[in-house]
């Protein structure tokens, strides 16, 4: 159950961004709001094509509808309704951080998504995010680093893998599939981090690592593949250069 | 055995004479040097590219739907199809180099005047078909890169008044690039252009065996010697060390030749963030982005590629050496310079 409704958010994810990844000219708000499209334009959103209308609604093509209602327009979004708002996309992490004692529903001094991810900077989120700065905010640090305890083994597994796809990848592999089931491991481990529940995390990081070391696996097969080709290579190159110099040997003593 | 064969032959038709003649004996100035083998580099990347080229063709699919996975296949499944794939693409690359090489040198060494005017034109012909089968292999892979550079591409001519709409159309074969356009540069690519370039190949060797190789401008001494061995050898060290370094980066940097967006499926609806040609197209898109009208900046070129495959019909006088020539060594400098130039910038812009 569980895990179909992963699989779903994730190609809800997948379909929204590939839907909104369309070419679209720039939306007329940030002639008007030039300090948020700075934030916006620094943001994962911006890369990946989530426009200001996408959040706040309106019409992001005509200055004199631009904010109507009509267009859907909702102006600032309330503290508890943003959950929801970006739940629209992440519908995973929603669904994880709405189970959290986090919750704002539940819990109005709990912390919303723009509290920790901000409401036009979002980054690419990783471990870096528990700090001392941002969780110790509300409560005593240590409960957080806990939870990052628990990770961050685990997040730099993802990490490593991550920029050795990257390297097969830019050595003309094809990596699609095994990219497909990284991601979907790695978004799985990531929306663990929102119910912040330290025995779950604690529970679930085996079964995610197992699945981690079969991409290693994978991965690794690969890597073996690329170094076996480049000591061939060598071997190739060398004979050529010994040919070269052959021939201009034999021609030097004729 | 063999020998008696070839005897048979020989005794029917005589092709040892004619080897001897035109090959092995044929004279050729005695104090010819590096720049003189870059023919022979060329033939033989020409040979790999059609080799490669024919290997590629026997699991590559010209269809939208199939080509971005047969490629796959190629490169993941056959065995050696990668390498195949990379020696085709990056010899490509070594294949442009080598001609701009081969012809800057025929630039400075005069070799373009009387009477090698005929090898001159049919090697700007030549130059300008492995430009255009390369822009048309570009395309078929189907990547994100191949579609959206071809877009780019065949774009040039849009801003011709009048007809500009009606060639973009005829080069794509519809309004967007389609599947039209891939069978039309499909044909193009591995029939249509490589039969043309043989043939053009074939008359320039020709024109060269009737004028006699130049005589290196920097010496008086005019002295021939047969090609076999000497220069044999020569153009096969030469040709050795090419290949080296094509292996050296096929080997060791195929990304040059694979940026990431040629990892990725072609999808007409996602522009990628940058859009640009292949590097040797990009001195040429840059001179169109930085004039403000597109139709000067295309005309521009159009008189520039006139004025080089003219050389030989407006440069008349007999003087080869380029010392003597400083005007016109100027001219070459600040052209290649300029190229060189406006594609490093390109390539940041
Ligand atoms: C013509 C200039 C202009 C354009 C275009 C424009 N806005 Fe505004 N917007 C303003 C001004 C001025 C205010 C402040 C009005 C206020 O505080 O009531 C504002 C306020 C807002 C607010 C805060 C509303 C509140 O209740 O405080 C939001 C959110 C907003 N705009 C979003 C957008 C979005 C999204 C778009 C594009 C779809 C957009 N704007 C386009 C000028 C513009
Ligand atoms: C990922 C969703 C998202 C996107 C994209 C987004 N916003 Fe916002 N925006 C929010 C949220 C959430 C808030 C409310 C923050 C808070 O709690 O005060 C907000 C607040 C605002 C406000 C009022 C608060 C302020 O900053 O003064 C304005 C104005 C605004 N956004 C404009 C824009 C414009 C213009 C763009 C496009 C350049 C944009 N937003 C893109 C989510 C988004
Ligand atoms: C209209 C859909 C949409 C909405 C609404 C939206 N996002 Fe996103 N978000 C995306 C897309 C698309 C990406 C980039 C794809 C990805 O990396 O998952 C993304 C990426 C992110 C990332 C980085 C994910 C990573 O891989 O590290 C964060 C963090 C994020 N969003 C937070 C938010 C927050 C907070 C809100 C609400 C204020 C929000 N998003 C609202 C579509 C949306
Ligand atoms: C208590 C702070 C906090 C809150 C509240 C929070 N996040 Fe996160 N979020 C994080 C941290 C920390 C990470 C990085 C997790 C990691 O690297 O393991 C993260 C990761 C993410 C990611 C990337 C991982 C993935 O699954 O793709 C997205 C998207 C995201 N958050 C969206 C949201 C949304 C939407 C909300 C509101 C429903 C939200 N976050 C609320 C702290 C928070
Ligand atoms: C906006 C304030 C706020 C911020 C910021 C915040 N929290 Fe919390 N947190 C709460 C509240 C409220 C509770 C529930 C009441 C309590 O236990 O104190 C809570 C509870 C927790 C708990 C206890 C869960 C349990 O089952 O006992 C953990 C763990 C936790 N937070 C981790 C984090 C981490 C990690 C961060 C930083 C990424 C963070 N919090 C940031 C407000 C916040």
């Amino acid at each position: 159950m569980k895990k179909t409704l992963l699989l779903i958010s994730a190609m809800l994810l997948l379909f929204a961004a590939s839907g909104m990844a369309k070419e679209q000219p720039y939306p007329i708000c940030i002639k008007c709001h030039v300090k948020q499209a700075a934030d916006w334009k620094q943001s994962i959103h911006y890369e990946n094509g989530t426009y200001c209308n996408n959040c706040h609604g309106g019409n992001p093509n005509d200055a004199a509808t631009a904010m109507s209602p009509d267009f859907g327009f909702i102006g600032v979004p309330k503290k508890k309704d943003i959950p929801a708002l970006c739940g629209k996309c992440h519908v995973g992490v929603e669904k994880n951080y709405l189970m959290s004692v986090h919750n704002i529903a539940k819990n109005e001094n709990g912390p919303e998504c723009a509290t920790c991810h901000t409401y036009h900077k979002q980054k690419k989120a990783n471990i870096s995010l528990f700090s001392r700065d941002l969780c110790g905010k509300c409560h005593e640090y240590d409960r957080a680093e806990r939870i990052k305890n628990a990770m961050i083994a685990t997040e730099n597994i993802v990490g490593d893998l991550d920029s050795r796809i990257d390297d097969l990848n830019s050595n003309g592999y094809n990596i699609a599939g095994i990219k497909s089931i990284f991601f979907s491991v790695r978004n799985r481990f990531h929306s663990l981090t929102h119910v912040v529940d330290v025995k779950l995390i604690e529970g679930e990081t085996s079964n995610i690592q197992d699945n981690l070391s079969k991409v290693d696996k994978d991965v690794r097969v690969l890597e073996k593949r690329e170094s076996s080709r480049k000591k061939f290579g060598v071997v190739f190159i060398g004979l050529l250069l010994a040919g070269a110099l052959a021939v201009a040997l034999y021609r030097r003593v004729l | 055995m063999i020998k008696k064969i070839i005897d048979a032959i020989d005794e029917r038709i005589g092709i040892r004479a004619d080897i001897k003649e035109q090959l092995t004996e044929y004279m050729v100035p005695s104090r010819m040097n590096f720049w003189y083998s870059l023919g022979a580099v060329l033939l033989a990347i020409f040979t790999i590219e059609i080799m490669t080229g024919i290997l590629l063709l026997i699991n590559y699919i010209p269809s939208v739907k199939e080509a971005f996975d047969s490629v796959a296949l190629i490169t993941g499944t056959i065995p050696f199809g990668w390498l195949v794939r990379r020696v085709h693409v990056l010899g490509s690359y070594l294949f442009i180099i080598t001609l701009f090489l081969h012809m800057i040198s025929v630039l400075f060494m005069g070799a373009y005047k009387k009477p090698r005017e005929i090898q001159w034109f049919l090697g700007c012909m030549i130059f300008g078909a492995v430009m255009f089968t390369c822009l048309a292999g570009y395309l078929l892979p189907w990547s994100q890169l191949s579609y959206w550079a071809t877009t780019v591409g065949t774009n040039f001519p849009s801003s011709i008044p009048v007809i500009g709409g009606f060639m973009v159309h005829l080069v794509r074969g519809g309004e967007l690039v389609s599947q039209s356009t891939l069978s039309r540069f499909f044909t193009l690519h591995v029939v249509v252009i490589p039969l043309l370039l043989i043939f053009l190949i074939g008359a320039h060797i020709f024109a060269m065996h009737r004028t006699g190789v130049s005589n290196p401008p920097w010496t008086t001494d005019t002295t021939k010697i047969p090609f076999y061995p000497k220069f044999f050898l020569g153009d096969l060290t030469i040709i050795y060390i090419f290949l080296a370094i094509l292996f050296f980066f096929v080997f060791f940097f195929p990304q040059i030749g694979f940026p990431p967006d040629t990892l990725v499926r072609a999808n007409p609806l996602l522009t990628p963030e940058h859009i640009k040609p292949e590097w040797y197209f990009l001195g040429s898109y840059q001179v169109i982005k930085i004039i403000p009208n597109k139709f000067l900046g295309i005309s521009l070129q159009g008189v520039i590629v006139a004025l080089i495959f003219l050389l030989p019909v407006i440069d008349r006088c007999e003087e080869r050496r380029v010392w003597k020539r400083p005007i016109f060594a100027s001219c070459v400098i600040f052209a290649v310079v300029a190229y060189v130039v406006l594609t490093i910038w390109g390539s940041y812009s």
